[in-house]
């Protein structure tokens, strides 16, 4: 289809992409490594600063400190889409019903937290939880469901399991849009062929829905992954990575070494990102390859 | 549209779907209605939303106190700016990706991709370099071009979308002699879903981001996101329960018009209404 005449054209209209895309993306990749081997305060120029080989490296990967908000990031990344998914992916399903009544007013009800910046709604459920006079201990203790006020952020499980809650609450509106375009590729007369040959509504959702939904799934749930390793927001804003250090996340950590030191640690911090970038990258690898072979096997069974 | 009618499995998801709806949505009517209350009922209110007695004057103290005008500002400037970036490169950049095969083509596929994993961890520090070595540290276009970022996901979405689009139509104007841009201007009328859809996660995406406009912030506070700034309303006048309330309630007012704005095209794109 190409013609030599279009050659010029085509990358003439893709020169705003290719800039942002190597400014912004590529290029702080590289960027990062060359940090990583320095001792470097972002300040002067990287060139003055001396190469310190893969000390970086060392003193990241025996801090304890970084494997805490290490193992922290993917326990919450896991346990925050293991919860988002399948919810959003049951709501978009009832929202997309043709016989649902007043859907526009459901899908905005759903649509609405998302539209709050996480910082925000952060600070918001930094009040409804005071276990002093926010509004949810008062109700619980209304309801006498509790006695004493919870401190929702009292330890570092509770923590996080409260920031996946209301996070995922937040977000939940995101993913809700992906599935009901996602369900869009599902054409409904072949729903209602099924239908009229005797097949259940599970059965249709299991034999026809998912299998055409599931390419589009692929792509929404590494998204989900992606943004839930980003988690920087909530941990700042409502436990500092505390109490203690239970809830640093990687982001954090990456954020304070930078920013929050008396010199900044470019290096260091750079070297922590770097490394939890490949093991991001390995891990998508590895998921990538077992839902190719998992594909091939069904082929071959015919499923 | 097909007409409906209650029946009974209707009635009962509706009923349950009100229910949820009410608690899914009380944090989000807390600074909503809160904001209209005196600071004196804030502190007996308990979990009660509905004030008893209204009062609008949070909403001045809100608006000139800590700056917040001047945040509300910035995050309209930042987001507005950035969301037409975004579509304007990854829409040209999506189509040519998916209608044409040229020297690159392929490898930039395969880039996109691979960075779509890269976590913000691992970009930030050296796009705060470059932005600082460009000259454009504490400026407002710093802080913009670093919001905005690489575009790789909204790419990958136009040239999903334009992929989709059949060969016919591109046919067709090649036997009416259209060249490259006036194919592209034959197909990009097609393409209005995809720029609702794209538009509203770039605006909320920006809108949203605090990692970045923290750090490209912290050398000049007037250049703060309502995201970042009303963090430090807080810090500022803790005790400030329903200036807060106000605050976040007008720092939804811009964000929720452009969803109701776009939603309509947003939920057309969805529903596959492309033909006009």
């Amino acid at each position: 289809m190409s013609r030599r005449t279009d050659l010029g054209k085509i990358y003439l209209v893709l020169i705003p992409f290719l800039l942002l895309f190597l400014a912004f993306t590529v290029w702080p990749l590289v960027r990062t490594v060359q940090f990583s081997l320095h001792d470097f305060d972002g300040i002067g120029a990287l060139g003055d600063s001396p190469n310190v080989g893969l000390d970086n490296y060392k003193t990241v990967l025996t801090d304890p400190l970084f494997g805490k908000a290490y193992a922290n990031t993917w326990a919450f990344t896991i346990g925050q889409t293991l919860i988002k998914l399948p919810l959003s992916f049951l709501i978009a399903l009832l929202l997309t019903r043709p016989w649902l009544r007043w859907p526009a007013f459901f899908r905005t009800v759903f649509f609405l937290p998302w539209l709050m910046p996480a910082s925000i709604v952060a600070m918001v459920f930094g009040y409804l939880l005071s276990p002093s006079d926010g509004a949810i201990n008062q109700l619980l203790t209304a309801l006498h469901l509790t006695d004493q006020p919870i401190d929702f952020l009292r330890s570092g499980p509770i923590a996080f399991a409260t920031i996946a809650v209301i996070s995922t609450w937040q977000i939940m509106g995101q993913y809700v849009i992906f599935w009901m375009a996602a369900l869009q590729l599902v054409p409904p007369n072949l729903l209602e062929a099924a239908e009229v040959d005797g097949a259940g509504a599970l059965q249709r959702l299991w034999h026809i829905i998912l299998p055409l939904v599931r390419p589009m799934g692929v792509i929404i749930a590494s998204l989900g992954l992606i943004w839930s390793l980003g988690i920087f927001d909530w941990v700042q804003i409502l436990t500092s990575g505390g109490p203690g250090t239970d809830t640093y996340v990687i982001n954090y950590y990456v954020y304070e070494m930078a920013f929050a030191q008396a010199r900044p640690q470019f290096g260091t911090s750079s070297a922590a990102a770097f490394v939890f970038g490949i093991t991001v990258l390995i891990v998508y690898a590895l998921v990538g390859k077992l839902v190719g072979r998992a594909q091939l096997k069904r082929k071959e069974y015919g499923v | 549209m097909r007409t409906q009618r209650w029946t009974p499995r209707s009635v009962l998801l509706v009923v349950v779907l009100l229910a949820v709806s009410f608690i899914y949505l009380y944090p989000f009517l807390w600074p909503v209605f809160s904001s209209f209350k005196s600071s004196n009922e804030m502190y007996t209110a308990g979990f009660k939303l509905w004030p008893e007695h209204w009062t609008g004057e949070n909403y001045g103290r809100a608006w000139t106190t800590a700056n917040f005008s001047r945040y509300l500002f910035n995050s309209v400037f930042y987001s507005t700016a950035s969301t037409a970036i975004t579509v304007i490169a990854s829409a040209l950049a999506g189509y040519t990706l998916a209608r044409y095969k040229f020297p690159g083509s392929r490898v930039i596929g395969v880039l996109i991709l691979a960075f779509l994993f890269m976590p913000t961890a691992t970009s930030v520090l050296p796009i705060f370099e470059l932005i600082q070595t460009i000259g454009l540290l504490n400026t407002v276009w710093g802080v913009l071009l670093a919001l905005t970022g690489g575009v790789g996901f909204s790419t990958l979405l136009f040239r999903g979308y334009f992929s989709a689009i059949p060969q016919e139509l591109f046919d067709a104007a090649a036997i009416d002699g259209a060249g490259f841009f006036r194919t592209f201007r034959l197909i990009f009328p097609l393409a209005k879903p995809i720029i609702a859809t794209t538009a509203i996660l770039g605006f909320t995406s920006s809108w949203q981001e605090y990692f970045v406009p923290l750090i490209f912030t912290l050398g000049n506070p007037e250049l703060r996101t309502v995201s970042v700034g009303l963090r430090a309303f807080t810090q500022q006048y803790s005790v400030d329960l329903s200036g807060f309330a106000a605050a976040v309630t007008l720092s939804m007012v811009p964000i929720v018009a452009v969803f109701l704005f776009f939603q309509r095209y947003f939920i057309e794109g969805l529903a596959g209404a492309v033909k006009d």
